[in-house]
């Protein structure tokens, strides 16, 4: 194979995989993570649900949360099974 | 905690509704604003109509997120979708990338209480939609916040009223976990054990097939 | 999750572009995206306008009262449809804020229907739809008039007519949407003004029902309960679209058919619970008495009957086999039904396997000529599977409004007075007794004694008491004044007819929370003659109701009454004050008053609600409102959560704001619930289940008709009887005679002799023979056999006939309806020539299509308060008719066009065509929900301005034809005929 076209090969592959590495960043795209930094959520400000009086700290809420979601099944209540 | 989720159990679905007047009550949507609609497919045809209410999906990687030019969209730590109406345009790009069509336009201006017309509903119409139940970036159970983007019951411990009040509980909304756990059991007695997800459920020949119409269970 | 078709078969579009279009390009729709696309042009403009977004903020402005205030919590009740769903309304500053499900209630777990879920509308004061103040019609508008005015003229109009025409030309069209207290009033108030002219709902609802059952078993009523159908192994639904009449009760169906019970739905349409049914069977419309027997002929013919159940319990089934097996052979029922052989025999074979099974139904059985055979048909079905008076199953009737359980109970009946206790002379003399009330003095208010026996005239034939020639009614005079309490006209067949009669009447009042159809139909036709006056919903009041499954609940009082509107109590009381008769009301007299005066809205008195319970439970002895008194009722609705959601039974737990024990009780106390409070009897949750203790909740067949006939035991075998009855055969039902007899009267205290003494367990005032039956284990009402054969019906063996408006003359001639008769509910009422003149006049060939009406999820019977909840409105926002494909192309129509509907009586309706194949080609389907448009063009201008409801359309019932039932005078609804074209 003549020089020429090995190179022609490797400016293609090279090329190939720069379009590959720019496909694959993107354009832009905001990143759809949870994001966490230092063990707290850091995402777009708002307060979260678990603040305030009503369930003192994150672990009451998270029960309350359960224990409500599983009103929607019939087969909880006594005698509904 | 799992992430916040929604799943409809077409098995139960009767389009009744519920759902959609609900949400409407809880958040007072005007007219013309459905953020929960019930769809039936096969509609009328015997042995195949199916019904599922849908709403916005709060989807883990969610196309709203990935294309709104402005980045109003957030998502809270439970895994909720939200936006925010002041930074929205309204060029309605989510609604093109949305697969559920949860993106709602109002057709016209709706005006809040004061009599001027508000940014919520503009001419073009600020995108609405489902926020299952957990409000907006605005301070947690404040006029602001109910008059933007409805009830967030979620600050509350409850969860969203569409899937509390479901006629038939087939639309449980709530922690990701514990629905599937509802699901499951309501599967396993139904007597479908691992198929129910299976290619076979869903595009197999009759006979490996739903508990209506032709069952010889 | 199944989403997709599973046979192959034409494929539904994947893409969503091209979903879009399939309607397009010509194959059928899905009524949501019908309704979406019609949806988008009404919305966007007049409506939208009005409604702000946070109406919370507006409501405030309002009220003026401070931002944040006192929440507190009530617990009510849905009020649009028996099944009962608790609500728990979050009232802040006397404002309905919020609504929250209650998932503590064993009956609904905290789910709704749309309606349910959209009550907190009932609240909200701006923009409302509501009839705000009373309104007087005046050169054909709608004025604004003070109570007092509007008093002051009603009443003196009322006692004008009265001194001319006698009492009999009032008649009250009474609700089943009041609650018990407020229709047993009701009643009350007409026996006081003299007269038997009242009725409610139930007549054209499940009138039939009543009858039918009552006369096979002892009570017309639901037999167990929604909760009991997790308990079958079979749901048969044949006349029932509970999906959408009823779609709370299908969390119980599909709780059920998860636990492996089948589901059969049997329906002329393809409805959203066949959607659910793992079998579902077209039958003709109007054909259901030869379909169940078609169904008993393959369960006698293959020996699956209950042998020994009929030995034991039931009287008369050998003259019904005679009947179905020469009369109701496969091929005669294939040729009257349109069901195969097959599929008949696959039917029966999948009910007989699978037992214990419901039968369910609604208006599908009950809205014929021959309702009454339906019904009666469906329960010996049951009786010869054996299925009837146990758990999981029996006859599973669903009632339609949220209170006609209770209203049919002991409220406004033409035919009864309180409890099913009749109208005779011993009926008048207990209720007299009750009331308070001088007997005489009633006598005197009649016209003569013997009206006082005769049964009044129907709700679905006021307007023929209008109308007949006044020699052929069975009353002095025709009516001559029409009061709509609580009732809508377009629920009721022959529209047009009732605008016929509304130009005749002298005086119509509109007692309602809103104007309804009856206020813009008047005011189509007259410059003048008619008031309206606002009651206030069920959610400002407070009192007991009945839901289908004979539960009582109680509401509480959420919110005062709205505008200027008053409760409907005192409204009776207001009115009665006016026309002389209100301490009767009260049963003021020697000293004693049953019913206090309390303040009300605005420090108005009103009767106490408490105190009417108190009444009833003091007299109603034969279905055992006894009870069930408001400390009772209201420790259930605070206390939940301790009831078992299968068998409603409390397992233990105290109420701890009254320290009462709900140890045994069953929720609601359903009745009959015998004996007073100090028996704590804990309600019977199935009727006729002799596999439990009475005391437990068990029951017999009723004894009613005699001990034997023609030499045939009445009663039951031996053997037959609730455990631990100390009378282990069957027995009459309880008398001082009988107790005496078995040496029982002794176990009486000295009081309660002395009332008992010549009484029997209905009329004794001092509970005394019901607790001393009760403490021997048996039941005061006998225990004897269900009768197969109703030897006191025109038809004593269940019959099929054929509709009047019926498609198929052949069938006519093989099956034809009754004769004429002279007088029923003192009017004549036609069969035979009907039936006879639309053949003759060849109605089935102008008339091809088989017109059948019914229900939608998102509307409640006339429809005026739903549609205008715009939450609901937006969601149903035209009229429609159903129309197969072929019946469409036969006729050029397209999707969504406009179309006439016309039908024989000449009318012509405008509804939307909505192509689909859930109807066969040969029938139509029309939601009899909607109202305001008359032939094409919208009444919105007869309504008072601005209580228009939001969505008006066609009433189908303008142009519904003539045809009643032969023993209870039901309409026939279902089985019309119709022609459709475009418009």
């Amino acid at each position: 194979m003549s020089n020429a076209i090995i190179v022609k090969r490797i400016l293609a592959v090279l090329f190939a995989a720069s379009l590959a590495v720019v496909f694959q960043t993107g354009c832009s795209e905001p990143s759809q993570g949870l994001e966490y930094r230092d063990g707290r959520y850091a995402g777009k400000p708002d307060t979260p649900n678990w603040q305030g009086d009503a369930f003192d700290g994150k672990r009451n809420w998270e029960k309350e949360i359960k224990r409500r979601t599983k009103l929607q099944s019939e087969y909880t209540r006594p005698g509904g099974a | 905690m799992a992430r916040m989720k929604f799943l409809c159990d077409a098995e139960r679905c009767i389009e009744c509704n519920a759902c959609v007047t609900a949400c409407k009550n809880e958040h007072e949507v005007p007219w013309g604003i459905n953020r929960r609609r019930v769809v039936t497919i096969n509609d009328g045809q015997v042995g195949a109509e199916k019904s599922m209410s849908v709403a916005c999906m709060h989807c883990s990687d969610a196309p709203c997120m990935a294309v709104c030019p402005v980045d109003c969209f957030y998502k809270t730590e439970d895994g909720v979708v939200l936006h925010d109406k002041d930074l929205c345009i309204g060029c309605g790009y989510c609604f093109y990338a949305c697969p559920f069509g949860a993106p709602q336009f109002p057709a016209s201006n709706a005006s809040a209480p004061g009599g001027q017309a508000t940014d919520w509903f503009g001419a073009r119409g600020k995108m609405d939609k489902c926020t299952f139940c957990a409000g907006g970036p605005e301070e947690n159970g404040s006029e602001a916040e109910f008059s933007k983007y409805g009830r967030n019951r979620l600050s509350e411990g409850k969860l969203p009223l569409c899937a509390e009040m479901c006629s038939t509980k087939a639309l449980l909304g709530g922690d990701g976990d514990v629905l599937a756990d509802i699901y499951r059991e309501r599967v396993t007695v139904r007597g479908k054990g691992a198929e129910v997800w299976g290619w076979g459920t869903a595009y197999g020949k009759p006979g490996q097939q739903s508990d209506t119409a032709t069952s010889d269970k | 999750m199944l989403l997709t078709r599973k046979t192959a078969g034409a494929t539904s579009p994947k893409s969503r572009i091209s979903r879009r279009f399939a309607s397009v390009l010509g194959k059928t729709i899905d009524r949501r995206t019908f309704l979406k696309r019609s949806g988008l042009t009404l919305g966007a403009g007049a409506v939208a306008a009005q409604l702000p977004y946070a109406m919370i903020g507006k409501a405030k402005a309002e009220a003026a009262p401070a931002a944040s205030g006192e929440v507190t919590v009530k617990r009510t009740i849905c009020s649009h449809c028996s099944v009962g769903c608790a609500i728990d309304a979050v009232v802040q500053n006397g404002v309905w804020v919020r609504q929250e499900p209650v998932f503590d209630s064993p009956i609904n777990l905290g789910s709704h229907c749309a309606k349910g879920a959209s009550v907190r509308e009932h609240g909200i004061t701006h923009d409302s739809h509501r009839l705000k103040y009373p309104m007087k019609l005046e050169e054909g508008k709608w004025k604004k008039v003070s109570w007092e005015q509007a008093y002051q003229e009603i009443s003196e109009k009322l006692v004008a007519i009265r001194e001319e025409s006698g009492p009999d030309a009032l008649f009250v069209l009474g609700s089943s949407k009041h609650n018990n207290e407020q229709s047993y009033l009701l009643r009350k108030w007409i026996a006081l003004w003299g007269s038997n002219n009242v009725d409610h709902q139930a007549r054209i609802c499940h009138s039939t029902t009543v009858a039918g059952i009552a006369n096979t078993w002892g009570y017309g009523a639901m037999t167990n309960s929604f909760n009991d159908e997790q308990n079958s192994k079979c749901l048969f639904f044949l006349g029932s679209n509970a999906a959408e009449a009823h779609p709370v009760s299908m969390l119980h169906t599909l709780h059920a058919k998860e636990n492996g019970a089948k589901v059969i739905v049997a329906d002329p349409r393809f409805t959203r619970t066949a959607a659910k049914a793992d079998k579902y069977v077209r039958l003709r419309s109007g054909t259901d008495v030869a379909f169940l027997f078609g169904l008993l002929y393959h369960i006698f013919a293959n020996g699956w009957e209950d042998k020994e159940f009929i030995a034991q319990r039931v009287y008369g089934m050998d003259e019904v086999r005679k009947d179905v097996m020469s009369l109701y052979t496969p091929a005669a029922v294939e040729e009257v039904t349109g069901v195969s052989e097959q599929e008949m025999f696959e039917t029966a074979k999948l009910l007989s396997d699978n037992r214990p099974g419901f039968i369910i139904w609604a208006m599908g059985q009950t809205q014929h000529t021959n309702g009454n055979a339906v019904t009666r048909a469906s329960a010996v079905l049951m009786l010869a599977l054996g299925n009837a008076g146990r758990t999981g199953g029996g006859t599973n009737i669903y009632r339609g409004h949220d209170n006609v359980q209770g209203a049919t109970d002991v409220g406004p009946n033409a035919h009864t007075l309180p409890g099913y206790y009749g109208l005779s002379a011993g009926a008048w003399k207990h209720w007299t007794g009750v009331w308070n009330v001088d007997l005489d003095w009633v006598k005197g208010r009649f016209t003569s004694e013997d009206m006082m026996s005769k049964n009044g005239i129907t709700v679905s034939r006021w307007a023929d008491g209008v109308l007949e020639a006044s020699e052929n009614i069975d009353q002095k005079t025709n009516l001559r004044a029409v009061v709509f309490w609580g009732h809508a006209p377009n629920s009721q067949t022959r529209g047009a007819d009732q605008v016929e009669a509304m130009k005749k009447l002298d005086l119509m009042v509109v007692v309602d929370p809103y104007p309804s159809a009856s206020a813009a139909m008047f005011a189509m036709e007259r410059q003048d003659g008619a008031y309206l006056l606002p009651a206030c919903t069920q959610f400002e009041t407070y009192g007991s109701i009945t839901a289908s499954n004979r539960s009582i609940q109680w509401r509480e009082q959420v919110i005062e009454p709205l505008f200027d509107s008053r409760t409907d109590h005192m409204i009776m009381y207001q009115l009665a004050e006016k026309l002389g008769f209100a301490d009767q009301l009260l049963g003021k007299r020697g000293g004693k008053q049953n019913v206090k005066l309390i303040a009300g809205k605005g420090g108005m008195q009103e009767p106490d609600i408490e105190d009417v319970l108190r009444e009833i439970n003091r007299g109603t002895w034969t279905i055992g409102y006894t009870g069930q008194t408001p400390e009772r009722l209201k420790a259930h609705m605070r206390n939940m959560h301790v009831f078992n959601a299968r068998t409603l039974r409390a397992a233990g737990g105290k109420d701890e704001e009254t320290g009462y024990d709900l140890t045994g009780d069953y929720f609601g106390l359903p009745w009959p619930c015998w004996g007073t409070d100090k028996v704590k009897h804990p309600g019977t949750p199935n009727l006729y289940d002799t596999s439990k203790h009475v005391m437990d909740g068990g029951c017999t067949f009723r004894a009613r008709y005699g001990v034997e006939r023609d030499g045939v035991d009445l009663l039951a075998g031996d053997g037959s009887h609730s455990v631990g009855s100390e009378i282990t055969t069957g027995y009459p039902e309880f008398d001082h005679k009988l107790l005496k007899k078995l040496g029982w009267w002794s176990d009486l205290t000295e009081e309660e002799k002395q009332q008992a003494e010549g009484k029997n367990w209905k009329t004794d005032m001092s509970g005394g023979i019901q607790r001393v039956a009760l403490k021997h284990a048996c039941v005061p009402f006998g225990n004897a056999r269900a009768r197969a054969l109703v030897w006191n019906f025109p038809d004593a063996v269940p019959m099929h006939r054929e509709p009047l408006y019926s498609s198929r003359p052949d069938l006519v001639a093989k099956w034809p309806t009754h004769d004429d008769v002279k007088s029923l509910y003192r009017l004549p009422t036609l069969f035979k020539s009907i039936q006879d003149k639309s053949v003759s006049d060849k109605l089935h060939e102008k008339y091809p299509l088989t017109l059948t009406s019914g229900r939608l999820v998102e509307y409640e019977g006339g429809g005026e308060e739903t549609r205008s909840n715009p939450w609901l409105a937006e969601l149903q926002q035209h009229n429609f008719v159903e129309l197969h494909p072929k019946a469409a192309a036969d006729r050029g129509i397209r999707n969504d066009e406009y179309i006439w509907l016309t039908t024989p009586i000449g009318k012509r309706l405008k509804v939307k065509a909505l192509i689909t194949e859930r109807v066969g080609p040969d029938t139509v389907f029309v939601p009899f929900h909607f109202s305001g448009w008359w032939e094409g063009q919208d009444m919105v201008g007869h309504y008072p301005e601005g209580s228009a409801p939001i969505i008006r359309g066609e009433a189908i019932n303008t142009g519904g034809t003539y045809g009643y039932d032969i023993v209870t005078m039901m309409q026939e609804t279902k089985t019309s005929l119709c022609q459709v074209e475009r418009a």
